[in-house]
């Protein structure tokens, strides 16, 4: 019967039959991520969205047939569905289009059956923060590279491929860059983060050993001195790939009662690695247009007769003054 | 070669060579040919060179000659250093926060190489950092160690919070040309613990605390405890200024044997919030987690330091920002940063640092209560509530501008302040923000005289100003606003009568438009 079939409708066969499982295999996913979510003891389910399949409503049979998968990518155990017996002709007949293949990904559905995504997600936090959600199951235990401006904050992706990762926001429209894997591909995507204003931040990148540390010394209303954290102040340290480094402080601003001054001290110890030498970094803190901009430092480290000590650096961050005195 | 060609065109053939010790003089020499170019060079982008010559400009491709003379850039050779010494009060944060304006806005990369907080450098180069463009290196000590930076020619600009004094200044060797600007306002200001109950002070009794004669808090009615005395260091521009408008009048010197002294504001304020019986004296910029004290008179009236008083002297310890450049020529991109700094991006920096920009500000009737109130107070005797209920009327739907002009007793004559301010008050008016409004110069005076004489003072020294403007307005008569006088004379103190700084303040002419 194949025999007499033109060539057009057995692809328009197993196009139709493709649909169908393509269908399927979503809405399989969908039904299931809760599930998927209760077997991994994660917290908040994460519903997989964007899922880059080829589009069920595509009615192009050429363009469809182009954008299969081989068949060697296939490594579902699904439930059979009845395809066309001559399916295995028909695929292999697929002309081989360069161009339209590299639309798929190597692996159209991980090992659970749930479609390869990947998904990734923005949501704002409190605090000024970003929680960055991916879902890629295709690639379990892989490593995850997400930055945000100059910062690079490295994860792991769980075994089922699941990552979450929090990130303080540099600007009110936060913009991130998500690298799974070594791949090459990036996702760019965005969050407004509505309470940014009400947060004051200073960062301090640098790469390498050197041991640098930011001192944020709070002093509100009554006098008193306390060290960050005790007056609502915030010290995050953040150790990248690379050996990237990142110290972010943060201080909300806006539900400090009382007023006073946050003296921002850059200390870098003297030692037989850092004695005489220039270390470089980068500073993040808003300018006079309120604006986020990183600014280049070169710290001139004193000689090797003062190894033991510490450079103290009180003008590379601006004091944070709050309210007005 | 297009450059080349042009300038063939465009001029004589050129064999002459320039006599003289032009520090720019340079020679392009045609790679190609017999063609020699010299005069005094311009500018070189890197591109092209543009140079002077007896027959004009002229603009020549780099890439098709040869340069030789002391003028020609060397591309080994490293960007202008320009070295700026002076106050630490303005290097702490306000330059380098304006050279990072200034790069931004000039499309440059930037970078600061710090060695101390005294002694740290800004990088500006093209964007992407390839070609360094000019290094500002700081030095930042006192103004003092600023104006003997500048008559031994180690620095190119200096920062002072004073201006140089007849000593410094040399006999002679200051050179010519020496240009003061004022990048922004600053103030002197007296801080306690904000444990410590006091909340102001006379400038009388500033003076005495700071020489001793006071030497206890119950003196002022606090707690019995020592006065603890906090100043910055010795040749400090805030510590001359300091010792000259409140120490001097008062006639007292500063306590030094007993006084802490501290390299930098941040140090000084710190030290004394943590002290209840701690009081100094610092920058208006720089009040940290200390309250800064009210100066007060006798009679019970109080000025706090805010930014709209110390604009209108109303606050009159009063310090301007200097910039001290010397008469030769700076680099071009030390020239574009001077310049730079007058324009509103570079005044924005100067309010976000702390200090007050120069820019004239309005304050409404409702904000100012508190002079009100103590206009209310005093009123009774020569003035009466029917003084006070006319500027009230007048004045009520009207905005008082930070322009203030102030008189010496008795005399209605301009100042040179004054005159400036005539100058800053006719150009808004003419093309700013004052255009086509309603003004009002409303007459002050003190206490001093009777009440009947006062009003006719007030009067006059209002004309004198109303004179003033209408000189300078276009006589095309552009609607540019009506100038009204009002007189008020002796109603409507705010300070005391009793002390001279007191009555300093209450002699002025005030600006209301509406």
């Amino acid at each position: 019967m194949l025999n007499k079939l033109k060539r057009l409708d057995r692809n328009k066969i197993f196009t139709v039959a493709l649909t169908f499982f393509i269908a399927w295999a979503t809405g399989y996913a969908m039904q299931n991520s809760d599930r998927v979510a209760e077997i991994f003891g994660i917290e908040s389910p994460v519903p997989v969205e964007n899922l880059r399949l080829a589009s069920a409503e595509t009615q192009d049979p050429d363009e469809m047939a182009a954008r299969l998968p081989r068949p060697p990518y296939f490594t579902l155990q699904a439930p059979r569905l009845a395809m066309p017996s001559g399916n295995k002709g028909a695929a292999h007949e697929i002309p081989d289009d360069a161009g339209l293949a590299e639309m798929l990904k190597p692996r159209a559905f991980s090992p659970f059956g749930i479609a390869c995504g990947p998904a990734v997600r923005a949501e704002p936090l409190a605090g000024a923060r970003v929680r960055i959600i991916v879902s890629a199951p295709c690639h379990g235990e892989e490593s995850l590279a997400v930055a945000h401006g100059p910062l690079g904050i490295p994860a792991r992706i769980s075994k089922a491929g699941l990552a979450s990762v929090v990130i303080p926001a540099l600007a009110e429209r936060a913009g991130f860059e998500i690298r799974i894997g070594s791949g090459d591909e990036k996702y760019k995507l965005s969050a407004e983060v509505p309470d940014f204003a009400d947060f004051e931040r200073v960062a301090l990148l640098w790469k390498g050993n050197a041991p640098l540390r930011i001192h944020a010394i709070e002093k509100i209303s009554g006098g008193m001195e306390f060290p960050a954290g005790a007056s609502g102040g915030e010290m995050i340290r953040i150790e990248g790939p690379d050996a990237k480094k990142a110290e972010i402080y943060s201080f909300p601003a806006k539900d400090i009662a009382g007023s006073g001054v946050v003296r921002l001290i850059v200390a870098a110890d003297v030692n037989a690695e850092t004695c005489g030498r220039d270390i470089e970094a980068v500073r993040l803190q808003k300018n006079a247009e309120g604006a986020v901009d990183p600014v280049a430092i070169v710290l001139q480290m004193p000689g090797c007769d003062r190894i033991g000590q510490t450079l103290m650096l009180k003008n590379i961050l601006k004091d944070l003054k709050i309210a007005s005195n | 070669m297009n450059g080349l060609r042009v300038a063939l065109r465009a001029a004589l053939l050129i064999a002459g060579i320039t006599t003289g010790a032009l520090a720019q003089e340079v020679t392009l020499r045609a790679n190609e040919g017999s063609l020699i170019i010299s005069g005094e060079l311009i500018d070189h982008d890197g591109e092209f060179y543009r140079i002077r010559t007896p027959d004009g400009p002229l603009t020549v491709d780099a890439a098709g000659v040869n340069c030789s003379g002391p003028g020609c850039p060397d591309p080994a050779r490293p960007a202008p250093r320009i070295v700026i010494s002076g106050a630490r009060t303005m290097s702490d944060v306000l330059m380098p926060a304006l050279l990072e304006a200034f790069a931004r806005d000039s499309g440059m990369g930037m970078k600061r190489i710090t060695h101390s907080d005294e002694d740290f450098t800004y990088v500006l180069t093209e964007q992407g950092g390839k070609r360094d463009i000019a290094r500002f290196t700081f030095h930042a000590g006192t103004s003092g160690e600023g104006f003997a930076d500048l008559l031994a020619g180690k620095a190119d600009i200096i920062m002072a919070l004073r201006e140089i004094g007849a000593q410094e200044a040399g006999s002679g060797t200051l050179g010519d040309g020496v240009v003061t600007r004022v990048i922004g306002l600053d103030g002197i200001v007296a801080v306690v613990a904000r444990e410590n109950p006091l909340s102001r002070i006379s400038p009388e009794d500033l003076a005495r605390v700071f020489s001793g004669d006071i030497g206890n808090w119950s003196d002022l009615g606090g707690p019995d405890a020592p006065i603890a005395l906090h100043g910055r260091q010795s040749g400090s521009g805030l510590m001359e200024a300091f010792r000259r408008r409140v120490m001097q009048p008062a006639e007292k010197k500063i306590a030094n044997g007993r006084i802490a002294r501290h390299d930098s504001n941040a140090d000084l304020v710190d030290a004394v919030a943590a002290d209840p019986s701690a009081i100094g004296i610092t920058s208006y910029s720089e009040r940290g987690n200390a309250r800064a004290l009210a100066l007060a008179g006798r009679c019970g009236f109080e000025i706090r330091p805010t930014a709209f008083n110390l604009k209108s002297e109303d606050y009159p310890l009063t310090a301007p920002l200097f910039l001290y450049l010397p008469g030769r020529r700076l680099p071009k991109t030390a020239r574009e940063f001077v310049k730079f700094l007058d324009t509103e991006p570079a005044q924005r920096v100067v309010r976000w640092a702390g200090f007050v920009d120069l820019r004239p500000a309005g304050i409404p009737m409702e904000r100012q209560g508190e002079r009100l109130a103590n206009a209310i107070l005093a009123a009774g005797g020569d003035t009466g509530l029917s003084d006070l209920r006319r500027l009230v009327e007048a004045m009520k739907d009207m905005r008082r501008h930070s322009i203030t002009f102030r008189f010496e007793e008795g005399s209605s004559r301009l100042d040179s302040q004054s005159q400036a301010n005539i100058e800053t008050l006719s150009r808004l008016m003419a093309r700013g923000d004052l255009r086509g409004r309603e003004i009002i110069l409303a007459g002050f005076t003190d206490g001093e005289g009777s009440a009947k004489a006062n009003l006719a003072i007030a009067k006059k020294r209002a004309e004198v100003i109303r004179r003033a403007l209408l000189a300078r307005m276009p006589t095309s008569g552009d609607g540019s606003g009506v100038i009204k006088v009002m007189s008020f004379g002796e109603a409507m103190p705010m300070a005391c009568d009793e002390e001279e700084w007191g009555r300093r303040v209450n002699r002025r002419v005030e600006v209301w438009i509406r």
